[in-house]
């Protein structure tokens, strides 16, 4: 798949323009310091919009963000990023996983971006940035849980449902319900940190993800896969997970089964 | 005799006393050292378990720790020196009734402190209200917490008046609901009303998706329809969210033509006239 990822020389004194999805990136080489501006558009959807462009003044938009440091490279890469909280996927309508029985499903992930200057060993990352803005909200209950996001893209059984995306890598997973009861799956949680990020012919991908539930009573099990998924084998590695997880298997709070009377009045 | 001799012999009584009472020094010098040793070593000891407790329990740990060894260090001095101790523990219950009937409020306010760090309604950072006061709790001691209000005064309150008093946390929980209480005309559809707050929670970036916001109809008002409107966010963007929520809810209705009236009343005549008063 075509990506959105590159390595641009900017010259000291020049401007570069971006138009990345919902982002406007604007980036300045000056002596000894990188100016950053951005702004995102309003907007729920990823834009399939990609351009660069130099421009010779400053934009008007406020609130740029000076990196200053003495060194004199001129190469500026943009990689892509998970963000830095979990996503929460909605399968739509809920789903009902029968005991001893299991399920796959397909969650959209957003991408963000990450500045770096220089290449190799010398280089420098200066911030990262997101796509569009994502939704803030939190996985638990009022007095206990996580700040997530919410993703757009409605977790689906077949990722063919999901169109495909260049800002957006799709998560395989996979629920095994051990248990003697129905497992309801009303929103899945997924630690981004742990995902590699792959790219394939026709999709962005992760690693696949594995979450077992044995007991009512416990806290699911999750596992991450290595490498391509089994739907589309031949995708490359692109991006190792920011936090490799522990050998042993987590214990995360991957689904939620209550439904807490909330907003009472 | 020579001046030299005169003045040894002088000084010989002092000598005498200095030697006679250099063993019970050098044992006082001694059980300092071993007292200070003692009190860093059992400070030290409890290091590993600063995580698993909270600050105000080290603090009362530590301190009991060194009351503990300097009242051990002193009686030791004492006995080294002569003093009769079962006299001085006569002495002491005598002098602690009086004692105690004089620090009654401090000992009050020592147990108090030691019932909040068992039950931990706060730690140091959160912001509380107590006794119609906001502010972050800067320290929590043994007789007394200070709190740092949202206009920078320190305020001392006895750990007495906290266990006595209401006490809100309103920092413990990471997310909060902020309500918003308002009225529409009369001629409002409720839908239409619904529609639009739904709209205003999922643009403001501060506002959680989850939980769902609460949107209710509560009643008829005198002079408008009545609604309660419910978002969640995170307790660090309290400030940022209200702010918006309530300016982007008054833009939002004006937007769709949802008039939030001022309180009238129509007052019919006898003679069918009819007139409207602002109240």
């Amino acid at each position: 798949m075509s990506t959105f990822w590159e390595t641009v020389t900017i010259p000291l004194g020049e401007t570069r323009h971006w138009q990345i999805s919902l982002l406007d990136l604007w980036v300045q080489r000056r002596e000894g310091e990188w100016r950053v501006w951005h702004k995102i558009k309003q907007g729920a959807e990823f834009e399939d919009r990609y351009s660069l462009a130099e421009i010779s003044a400053e934009p008007e938009e406020s609130g740029h963000i000076r990196y200053a440091f003495d060194d004199d490279q001129t190469d500026l890469r943009i990689e892509p990023r998970f963000p830095d909280r979990p996503i929460i996927s909605y399968p739509g309508s809920p789903v009902i996983v029968p005991p001893q029985c299991e399920a796959s499903f397909v969650c959209g992930i957003p991408l963000g971006i990450e500045l770096i200057a220089g290449s190799g060993a010398s280089s420098i990352p200066l911030t990262t940035l997101p796509l569009r803005r994502l939704s803030k909200t939190w996985f638990g209950s009022p007095q206990e849980g996580e700040a997530c996001y919410s993703s757009s893209t409605e977790a689906v059984r077949d990722f063919r449902e999901i169109a495909a995306n260049k800002y957006r890598a799709l998560c395989p997973l996979k629920v095994t319900n051990k248990t003697n009861s129905p497992l309801p799956i009303e929103r899945i949680c997924i630690h981004v940190e742990h995902l590699q990020l792959l790219n394939g012919r026709e999709n962005l991908w992760t690693n696949e993800v594995y979450v077992k539930k044995e007991s009512v009573y416990e806290t699911s099990q999750v596992s991450y896969g290595s490498g391509a998924p089994s739907v589309d084998p031949d995708a490359t590695m692109k991006l190792s997970p920011r936090v490799v997880p522990p050998h042993s298997r987590l214990f995360l709070k991957t689904f939620n089964q209550l439904k807490t009377a909330l907003g009472s009045s | 005799m020579s001046v030299n001799q005169t003045v040894l012999e002088n000084l010989d009584p002092l000598v005498q006393l200095v030697m006679s009472w250099s063993g019970p020094v050098i044992a006082s010098l001694v059980a300092i050292l071993v007292g200070l040793v003692i009190s860093m070593v059992l400070r030290a000891a409890i290091r590993p378990w600063s995580r698993k407790l909270s600050p105000q329990a080290l603090l009362v740990i530590r301190k009991a720790i060194t009351y503990t060894v300097t009242a051990i260090v002193i009686i030791t001095i004492l006995q080294q020196f002569g003093f009769k101790l079962t006299a001085l523990l006569g002495a002491a219950g005598i002098a602690g009734i009086a004692i105690g009937f004089a620090a009654q409020t401090s000992l009050s306010n020592m147990i108090s402190g030691l019932f909040l760090i068992w039950e931990k309604p706060f730690q140091v950072g959160d912001v509380i209200v107590i006794a119609g006061r906001k502010g972050v709790v800067e320290s929590i001691d043994l007789l007394s917490l200070t709190l740092r209000t949202l206009d920078n005064l320190s305020v001392r309150f006895p750990n007495e008046t906290l266990v006595k008093s209401e006490l809100v946390n309103i920092t413990k929980h990471p997310v909060r609901r902020f309500d918003i209480l308002f009225g529409v005309a009369y001629k409002s559809d409720p839908e239409h009303v619904f529609s639009v707050l739904r709209r205003v929670a999922a643009d403001n970036p501060f506002v959680l998706d989850e939980p769902k916001p609460l949107i209710s109809f509560t009643g008829f008002g005198e002079s408008e329809l009545s609604f309660k409107f419910g978002v969640w966010h995170e307790k660090d963007d309290w400030i940022a969210m209200r702010n918006a929520i309530l300016a982007d809810l008054k833009k939002g209705l004006e937007e769709e033509g949802i008039e939030i009236p001022y309180p009238h009343r129509v007052i019919v005549s006898a003679g069918n006239e009819t007139a409207v008063i602002d109240d």
